[in-house]
């Protein structure tokens, strides 16, 4: 533990109050710990300058537990090799973090002997990058057996290939970033971890498979994000997620795939993001309507697009379960989500104990007539709805039409917040003519933006 | 008046509040809620020991207020990344030496949003200033000779470069 905050303390308390000394903290008074981490924020090239700081840096540089290099750092392929090998070859203490990034194809023994070393030195984060290259790169399969592991990330562009036995039963954090899952579908080990609780998956190619099952047990957070190129149409695939914990989702895709959570009831969070393209995949539709169903118990939901996607299927809209613990939601449209928008009407229907309404691209009224709109209210309006958000806020007549709408049902409003798009003010005038709407609350409060 | 060990699924209805007590003896409420985002905050809380004016020797009062800040805003209903990114560069844009305090601060109560923050900004201080820039700037007490010092450096020329 280091002692020396509390000896300057010490120091600074016997002096008396007459005297003006500096009593305040310095750098150097925070303990190694710290100033590792401050460390850890930095990229190579400022970290290696501040070994020559003092005795201490020095000593920090040495011994310093994360090694982060990128081969970007280097002015040339030899002094990255060698600075690499130095830091990690001849040292001997446990490693908290050992986070490589290699562009070029280069003698792919240097990165094994690497992460070799690093699982020897009971490594607990390790992450690889490897952009570019032609050549296949297998990880050493050490690194799917080491017991110290808590979080790992690749970044690769290439086959995972697993060793026939996966055993990994402390790690707690994992992203596969554009990893190619292959055909057969011993991925699923690495994906039902049994201290899992944070997975990422982006840009993977997975559908030379026809399922992917992903099962950690202890599973918290989920997030998903589709390769937005890689299309393979033809089949759907099936994703299905199983864990009795899971509290965060987050999605970005075409909804090409089917997914299914199967206990959901701990959801307390969900993001949907839908990628906007020319053609959506038939079944799209379908699929985004039967996720929303596995989301039904969540807390906060934010939606992006997905509108526009179930806009043309009032089918559907009909059958959208009613989301009775909601009370955050967020909607976002590529050009803001018109008012008049069916899917707008049928979701707030089912939203009995929506609180907070958020929307973060402007609420535009596309037809002449809007006094339909929110006539009858929705249940929501009238009972729960206590603070609405308006980001990116256009002003002009149909948009102040559609406020005059909200105000006029919305019977315990607490709070309204407007913004203007970034970088634009709203208008003076705006808030004296909002103060003269006629108001369903008499405690609404409007709170204008910059 | 005090509760059995009740889950956190009650209707939050009236907002329980806990008391800190810094080091120079001034008293604090937060939001319990705000509270649990210290993991130390969180196990005494737990284990019950939250009733009384929870006492916190290893940080002044001043510094104190602010961390209740910080953890209130970081807890609140609603807030947008956006804004609350923007808060928190004004937060912690103050002289360093209070930086060091919420940092000391953020490790003895286990924050990490507020530690990750706090040091993210000391490392914005230190990125791209020169090793002598860095001295004066924190007032670092060069113990080296040129000689050795000019040693570390050739271990890493490129880095100087």
């Amino acid at each position: 533990m280091d002692v020396r905050p509390l000896v300057r303390k010490a120091q600074c308390m016997h002096l008396s109050e007459g005297q003006d000394v500096r009593c305040s903290t310095q750098l150097g008074d925070l303990p190694d710990k710290i100033l590792w981490h401050i460390l850890s924020f930095l990229r190579l090239k400022d970290v290696v300058r501040t070994s020559t700081l003092s005795k201490r840096w020095e000593h920090l540089s040495k011994n310093n537990p994360r090694l982060d290099a990128s081969e970007l750092d280097f002015p040339g392929q030899t002094l990255f090799v060698n600075f690499v090998d130095t830091a990690l070859l001849l040292q001997d203490f446990p490693l908290k973090r050992f986070s490589i990034s290699c562009q070029t194809d280069f003698d792919r023994s240097h990165i094994d002997a690497w992460i070799t070393a690093a699982v020897r030195r009971r490594v607990e984060e390790l992450h690889v990058r490897r952009h570019g290259g032609l050549l296949e790169y297998v990880l050493p399969s050490c690194v799917f057996n080491c017991e110290t592991l808590i979080e790992l990330r690749l970044f690769m562009l290439h086959q995972l290939r697993l060793p026939a036995l996966v055993c990994l039963k402390n790690l707690k954090v994992l992203t596969l970033a554009w990893v190619d899952f292959g055909g057969d579908s011993s991925v699923e080990k690495l994906l039902s971890c049994p201290s899992l609780e944070e997975l990422s998956l982006i840009a993977c190619k997975w559908r030379r498979l026809k399922v992917l099952h992903i099962s950690a047990p202890k599973l918290l957070r989920l997030d998903i994000v589709e390769d937005s190129f890689y299309k393979n149409l033809e089949s759907t695939f099936y994703v299905g997620i199983h864990g009795a914990h899971i509290e965060s989702f987050t999605y970005s895709g075409q909804f090409i795939d089917r997914y299914t959570i199967s206990s959901s009831s701990s959801l307390v969070v969900a993001r949907i993001d839908m990628f906007i393209c020319e053609r959506p995949h038939h079944h799209a539709a379908y699929h985004g309507y039967k996720l929303l169903k596995d989301l039904s118990c969540v807390k906060r939901l934010s939606l992006h697009n997905v509108g526009e996607f179930l806009h043309e299927r009032p089918d559907l809209l009909k059958s959208l379960p009613v989301f009775s613990n909601l009370t955050e939601l967020a909607l976002d449209a590529f050009n803001g989500l018109p008012l008049e928008s069916r899917f707008l009407v049928a979701m707030l229907d089912k939203c009995p104990r929506l609180s907070h309404l958020s929307f973060t691209r402007g609420i535009p009224a596309e037809s002449e007539t809007v006094d339909a709109i929110f006539n009858p209210a929705p249940r929501c309006f009238v009972s729960s709805l206590k603070v609405i958000k308006i980001s990116r806020f256009q002003v002009g007549d149909k948009a102040l039409l559609a406020i005059r709408n909200v105000l006029r049902t919305a019977g315990v409003l607490e709070k309204l917040f407007i913004h203007p798009p970034w970088g634009k003010q709203l208008p003076e005038s705006l808030l004296p003519l909002l103060k003269e709407l006629p108001r369903a609350s008499d405690q609404c409060e409007f709170f204008l933006g910059s | 008046m005090s509760s059995s060990s009740s889950s956190s699924s009650s209707p939050p209805c009236p907002k329980k509040m806990i008391t800190l007590k810094s080091s120079d003896g001034e008293t604090f409420e937060i939001e319990e809620i705000a509270a649990l985002q210290s993991k130390t905050l969180e196990n005494m809380i737990d284990e019950n020991c939250a009733s009384t004016p929870i006492p916190l020797p290893n940080v002044k009062g001043k510094i104190l207020a602010k961390v209740v800040e910080f953890c209130t805003k970081h807890a609140e209903a609603g807030a947008d990344a956006e804004t609350l990114r923007a808060w928190d560069a004004e937060f912690v844009g103050v002289e360093h030496a209070i930086v060091f305090d919420y940092i000391l601060a953020a490790n003895f109560l286990e924050i990490p949003t507020l530690l990750d923050l706090a040091c993210e900004s000391v490392a914005e201080m230190i990125k791209g200033k020169t090793p002598d820039e860095i001295r004066k700037f924190f007032n670092i007490n060069n113990a080296f000779s040129p000689e050795e010092e000019e040693d570390v450096r050739r271990q890493n020329q490129w880095a100087f470069e």
